[in-house]
């Protein structure tokens, strides 16, 4: 007889925002999750590293995410130009 | 307790007869729904239903498909071992939604060979969120766990004690 079915849920997180979506800092939290795992019984010098190159990553993130905006925001700049409505170039900057 | 989370004892039968697939490329299509407080999911939960289901801006009734990930599997000794899979995160995009909670279900499940029945939207288990969780013209994201691990992913099969 095998008791193979012993089966489990793991536990769900729920991120949600109001009026706006997520800023790049608050989508770099369950990147870095997915990026680097720093385990609780690592050697401390050893997790010393782990989170600091994890600091460096989640600057990286946060840095790339918010040039990505910047980028796209040119290139709506340029659409609502041709569209013929750069009246709408300013709410980018709000 | 309206929402308890559990993997739904239905699914756990419908593994040995073969109605899901979890494979990442070629497999089964799973759906996540979200559910208000009022809603009545628990391990006895056998497959999808709109009652009480949330309903909102950008919310379409059955929820978003899925990202699967594939099955993993860790063999933690000589008689102990865990097959597990998860998902990739999903989010409800500008939406005005109010959920506490959702169902993991499977929208092209197999064939029941036993009983020679198809059960449609067959269900996979019930989370609990804890609490209302709220958007307002705002995204709505569910975070599976991550890294996926034989102890924490979101589905597991099998014991490491």
């Amino acid at each position: 007889m095998f008791d193979v079915l012993s089966g489990a849920v793991g536990d769900v997180r729920v991120m949600s925002t109001s009026g706006r979506g997520f800023t790049p800092e608050e989508l770099a939290e369950p990147a870095l999750d997915k990026i680097i795992f720093v385990g609780s019984q690592l050697h401390p010098a050893i997790r010393d590293q782990a989170e600091a190159f994890r600091e460096n990553i989640r600057q990286v993130l946060v840095q790339s995410m918010h040039q990505a905006i910047r980028s796209h925001n040119v290139t709506l700049v340029n659409k609502f130009t041709k569209l013929g409505h750069p009246e709408l170039i300013p709410i980018l900057d709000a | 307790m309206p929402i308890a989370q559990a993997m739904c004892t239905s699914f756990k039968s419908d593994i040995l007869l073969g109605v899901h697939d979890f494979r990442a490329a070629s497999g089964d299509t799973f759906k996540i729904a979200l559910y208000t407080s009022t809603a009545d999911l628990n391990a006895n939960t056998t497959a999808y239903a709109a009652t009480n289901e949330v309903t909102g801006t950008n919310y379409t009734a059955g929820g978003n498909t899925l990202t699967k990930s594939g099955v993993s599997s860790v063999i933690t000794s000589s008689t102990l071992g865990v097959g597990f899979t998860t998902f990739s995160d999903t989010t409800w995009t500008n939406a005005t939604i109010t959920a506490r909670g959702a169902l993991i279900y499977n929208n092209t499940p197999s064939a029941n060979n036993a009983a020679n029945v198809l059960v449609a939207n067959a269900s996979v288990c019930v989370l609990d969120f804890g609490s209302d969780k709220t958007s307002t013209a705002g995204d709505f994201t569910i975070l599976f766990p991550s890294p996926a691990t034989n102890v924490n992913a979101i589905i597991r099969i099998g014991s490491t004690t």
